[in-house]
């Protein structure tokens, strides 16, 4: 595919053309990407698709091959890899906390230990989500204002 | 679990078990044989039981996740493994008079009370940790509003 990038006056609005033959998957990974650049994630519920604001993003996660997106009372699918999610929500407070799981600190009411140096993350929709003793070094990092 | 993360945490365990052992020691001695005397080389025996207490941890920490069942499941795995380091270290170094069946059984109670008791410290330990966990999530929460 060429790749095309141009320049336009300050008044004139900017816009993002992709032009294909078909929209394939590497299509939709661009088109998901953008968008979640933009605040929104592409999803899909019941055949549907839908956008997703991240804000309302409680956590996604990786089940089976597949990557789901949690709001507060609903479940989507989302065509993405978890690591291409993760990357995507880079500095927009999400963190892994487990293998195939990134969790949205902002949706995060509290934390309590689990034993064995794993962490139960309490969510502010009641749901509760194990932190693994492997990502517990990141989540400390993360709050304290690092990368 | 890196080797060296491995390390910190078997210390960790180490002194605790070092302070629970001693302490256990004390008052199975004062039960069983109140009359006995011992020479300095006794205060070897806590550090040398911690250290076999600690040997699960280089097992059992692997990188897998495991779940809550899991975890139990390793937890008893690990007691029956220190149960018999304990017990076969007492009566092989025949430091105990194994004609008397209460020393076993205050032994062998003795071990998975500590072992209780280390598993309550680790928590404090956590919980401790995720005090200061909950103050930075909330410090965090209100720079990122």
């Amino acid at each position: 595919m060429e790749l095309k990038v141009k320049r336009v006056p300050i008044d004139e609005s900017e816009v993002l053309e992709i032009r294909c033959h078909k929209v394939t998957d590497d299509v939709q990974e661009i088109i998901s990407f953008v968008k979640s650049r933009q605040g929104q994630l592409s999803a899909e519920k019941d055949g549907q698709s839908v956008e997703i604001p991240v804000i309302d993003v409680f956590y996604a996660e990786a089940v089976d091959n597949k990557v789901f997106l949690y709001t507060s009372k609903d479940c989507y699918e989302v065509r993405l890899k978890i690591y291409e999610l993760e990357e995507m929500m880079k500095g927009k407070k999400f963190l892994r906390v487990q293998k195939g799981l990134i969790l949205n600190l902002m949706k995060v009411k509290s934390i309590k230990p689990a034993l064995s140096g794993r962490y139960t993350a309490l969510l502010k929709n009641g749901e509760e989500v194990v932190i693994s003793r492997k990502y517990v070094a990141d989540l400390k990092s993360t709050l304290k204002g690092g990368d | 679990m890196k080797l060296k993360e491995k390390i910190g945490e078997a210390f960790r365990l180490y002194f605790i078990l070092v302070t629970l052992i001693t302490i256990l020691l004390l008052i199975l001695g004062m039960l069983l044989d109140g009359d006995r005397t011992f020479s300095y080389e006794a205060f070897l025996s806590p550090l040398i039981y911690a250290a076999i207490g600690v040997i699960p941890v280089f097992f059992f920490n692997g990188d897998k996740e495991v779940t809550m069942k899991g975890l139990v499941v390793q937890r008893l795995i690990q007691l029956i493994m220190v149960e018999a380091a304990m017990l076969g270290i007492a009566f092989w170094g025949k430091s105990i008079d194994t004609d008397r069946s209460e020393v076993v059984i205050g032994i062998a109670v003795g071990v998975a009370i500590i072992f209780v008791l280390s598993l309550v410290v680790e928590y404090l330990f956590e919980l401790s940790i995720s005090q200061k966990l909950n103050e930075d999530l909330q410090r965090f929460q209100r720079e990122e509003d």
